[in-house]
């Protein structure tokens, strides 16, 4: 996910017009790509949280904080995923609504 | 910098307190522990704390706790020739736990509990803060 944040930035970074796509498959990854890695991390520690909740609750050896904080991490990848592709397709609807 | 390294730092931090308080607690149930003569008494036990990076790529440091230590101290001598445990003297050892030595440091590992969850929901709030910009 971070990966895919940082291949946002290199293009925001890149005055010149030229040519933004390639600067992003030079990155490794086109948008498609990013959004399956982010949605895979997040399945990854949505996982890990169900796994701690689910070994608490069976009263194995895990911390109550270390349940707690997996389901936060969780949480706030879900939040920042959601963001970006709210704004992605605020940005595409955006642009399917110009007049030509 | 990894996204979520303060969250290990904080929760590592938050393990050591938590086995700190286990310490205390054990050491307050056994305030009272007698040894029989020629035996040993139980020891207060201590936490010894040393820095630990959180992931080999970062120069940040959480925290785990390095050894368990006993305290050398001598035991309590108290006389009381009834007791099942006393010495040939009279004299009953207990063991060398100070309950008001502990209650310090229940207090301690209490506050520097807090001390680390408030970091932690500082740094989520920072987190939901930046998502803000975007929305």
């Amino acid at each position: 996910m971070i990966n895919g944040i940082n291949g946002i930035d290199i293009v925001a970074g890149d005055k010149t017009f030229a040519s933004p796509a390639k600067q992003i498959a030079g990155q490794g990854g086109n948008f498609s790509e990013m959004l399956s890695n982010a949605v895979s991390k997040i399945s990854e520690l949505e996982q890990d949280s169900a796994a701690k909740q689910l070994s608490f609750s069976r009263g194995e050896n895990v911390e109550l904080h270390e349940v707690v904080i997996a389901m936060e991490k969780a949480s706030i990848a879900m939040e920042l995923v959601m963001a970006l592709r709210n704004k992605i397709v605020d940005a595409y609807q955006e642009i399917m609504r110009m007049n030509v | 910098m990894g996204l979520f390294e303060s969250f290990q730092i904080s929760g590592s931090a938050l393990s050591a307190e938590r086995l700190r308080m286990d310490l205390v607690a054990s050491n307050l149930a056994n305030a009272n522990t007698t040894a029989k003569p020629g035996e040993d008494i139980f020891r207060r036990k201590l936490a010894i704390f040393q820095s630990e990076p959180v992931s080999s790529a970062s120069n940040l440091t959480g925290v785990r706790v390095s050894r368990i230590v006993e305290d050398s101290a001598p035991p309590k001598l108290v006389y009381d020739p009834s007791h099942p445990d006393a010495n040939q003297d009279g004299y009953v050892a207990y063991s060398n736990v100070n309950p008001i030595l502990e209650m310090v440091d229940m207090l301690a590992a209490s506050r520097a509990y807090q001390a680390n969850l408030s970091s932690l929901e500082t740094t989520r709030e920072m987190m939901l803060r930046a998502l803000q910009i975007i929305s």
